[in-house]
């Protein structure tokens, strides 16, 4: 279970008085450079600590640890450092290896009660936690009910049907199917590509002969925006595509057309179909990877 | 790419199912970090349509300085998990690290749960 909580590795014992934990909080101190810290595990005996700067040997720094939580108040506890070094050369990451050297009781009374804590909290997990969210709202019970189930539903959408692989910016009417859907197939396709909710319109584009580079213009609200599809070797927009608004962006690397571009070259293209309501396609588009900018 | 989007997709792509609804999630939380949308359509267009190549995960709470920032990652992570209306063992694996590392309460927890489906609603 503690190896489960902690993901990575189970604490490791560092002394007699207990156990260490990777935990993750702020400290703050005069003594220490940029005047805080963070920790990178945490024992009722001592603390290591990511700074950015060394820490002197055998100083004692007054640690005052912020724990933002219910079961701990932020309390300060002085401590010696023991070591330090730089972490990565070049990098302003320094680790430090600190032991409490708590003066009064409460001090004590602080780090024991730390000390428990973390033990408490090493032996749950997340799902334990969340079982603890419930019970603060039972009312809430009902939308963890597929708490550890995967349920989703599959996307899956057709390949887009094979537009002629020629460059050119007539207005032939795009193909209105095949229909990126999330619902209608009866089994997953594996990773057919992805489909974008948009709700954008058709502004306008230009076309780079030299770079074989499109442009295109799509309009969200009052704002324009670019995208551009480099090497393009196919676009077809559909006569009335200004009208319509376009609800979505299909994008697959497997398409039919990409596939045969792709014969006898290094190159990976992209089949890009701007979708309008219902799923009719309005402008098609073979070109490598868009790019928001060139 | 920063540590956060790369979080993000590797989230999504944690079941290896990219549903809709994750789709729709990821792009409301990629605008609210503030990248424009043809940035968040090539984002998406780059990340979801080929299955990433294997990556170790991110240690997010050491990306983020700040308790703040490691919430907000956190709840950008769970808005995602949760856009599906369930969360999977995977993505359960997935962010189980982090909030152990940042030690959240069961309240804290159950308050970015909330928020990240407030946030997901709206997607």
């Amino acid at each position: 279970m503690l190896g489960g909580f902690f993901g990575r590795k189970a604490p490791q014992l560092v002394d007699r008085d207990g156990e260490r934990y990777d935990v993750s909080l702020r400290v703050l101190s005069r003594e220490l450079p940029g005047y805080r810290g963070v920790t990178l595990d945490l024992s009722r005996s001592g603390v290591q600590l990511e700074t950015s700067g060394l820490l002197t040997i055998g100083s004692e720094p007054t640690l005052k640890f912020e724990f933002d939580r219910g079961e701990l108040e932020s309390f300060e506890c002085p401590a010696r450092v023991v070591w330090s070094r730089q972490e990565d050369s070049g990098a302003r990451k320094f680790h430090s290896g600190l032991t409490f050297v708590p003066s009064t009781d409460d001090e004590k009374r602080q780090l024991s009660r730390m000390a428990t804590v973390l033990q408490t909290r090493s032996e749950t997990d997340l799902n334990t936690l969340l079982d603890q969210a419930l019970r603060i709202d039972p009312e809430l019970e009902r939308s963890y009910a597929n708490l550890s189930t995967n349920n989703y539903s599959q996307y899956s959408a057709s390949e887009p049907a094979p537009p002629k692989p020629t460059a050119t910016a007539a207005s032939a009417s795009a193909s209105a199917e095949p229909q990126p859907s999330a619902a209608d197939s009866e089994g997953p396709v594996p990773h057919p590509g992805v489909y974008m909710p948009l709700s954008v319109t058709l502004e306008g584009y230009t076309w780079n002969r030299a770079s074989r580079t499109l442009h295109l213009g799509i309009r969200e609200g009052d704002e324009v925006h670019s995208l551009y599809f480099p090497n393009c070797q196919l676009f077809q927009v559909m006569e009335p595509a200004s009208d319509e608004t376009i609800v979505g962006l299909y994008s697959t690397a497997t398409s039919p057309a990409t596939r045969r571009l792709e014969l006898g070259t290094e190159i990976e293209y992209k089949h890009y179909r701007f979708v309008a309501e219902g799923g009719k396609g309005l402008v098609d588009i073979v070109s490598e990877g868009c790019r928001p900018k060139i | 790419m920063n540590g956060l989007v790369q979080a993000l997709f590797q989230m999504v792509w944690s079941d290896n199912i990219v549903s809709p609804e994750e789709v729709s999630a990821l792009t409301v939380v990629l605008r609210k970090m503030g990248y424009s949308l043809p940035e968040v359509i090539c984002l998406l267009d780059e990340n979801l349509s080929e299955p990433p190549a294997e990556a170790p995960p991110l240690m997010l709470d050491h990306l983020f300085e700040t308790r703040e920032e490691q919430k907000k990652a956190l709840e950008a992570l769970m808005t995602i998990c949760f856009s599906t209306g369930s969360i999977g063992p995977e993505q359960i694996g997935f962010i189980e690290g982090l909030v152990v590392r940042m030690g959240l309460t069961a309240q804290e927890l159950e308050q970015l749960r909330q928020n990240a489906m407030k946030a997901g609603k709206s997607c």
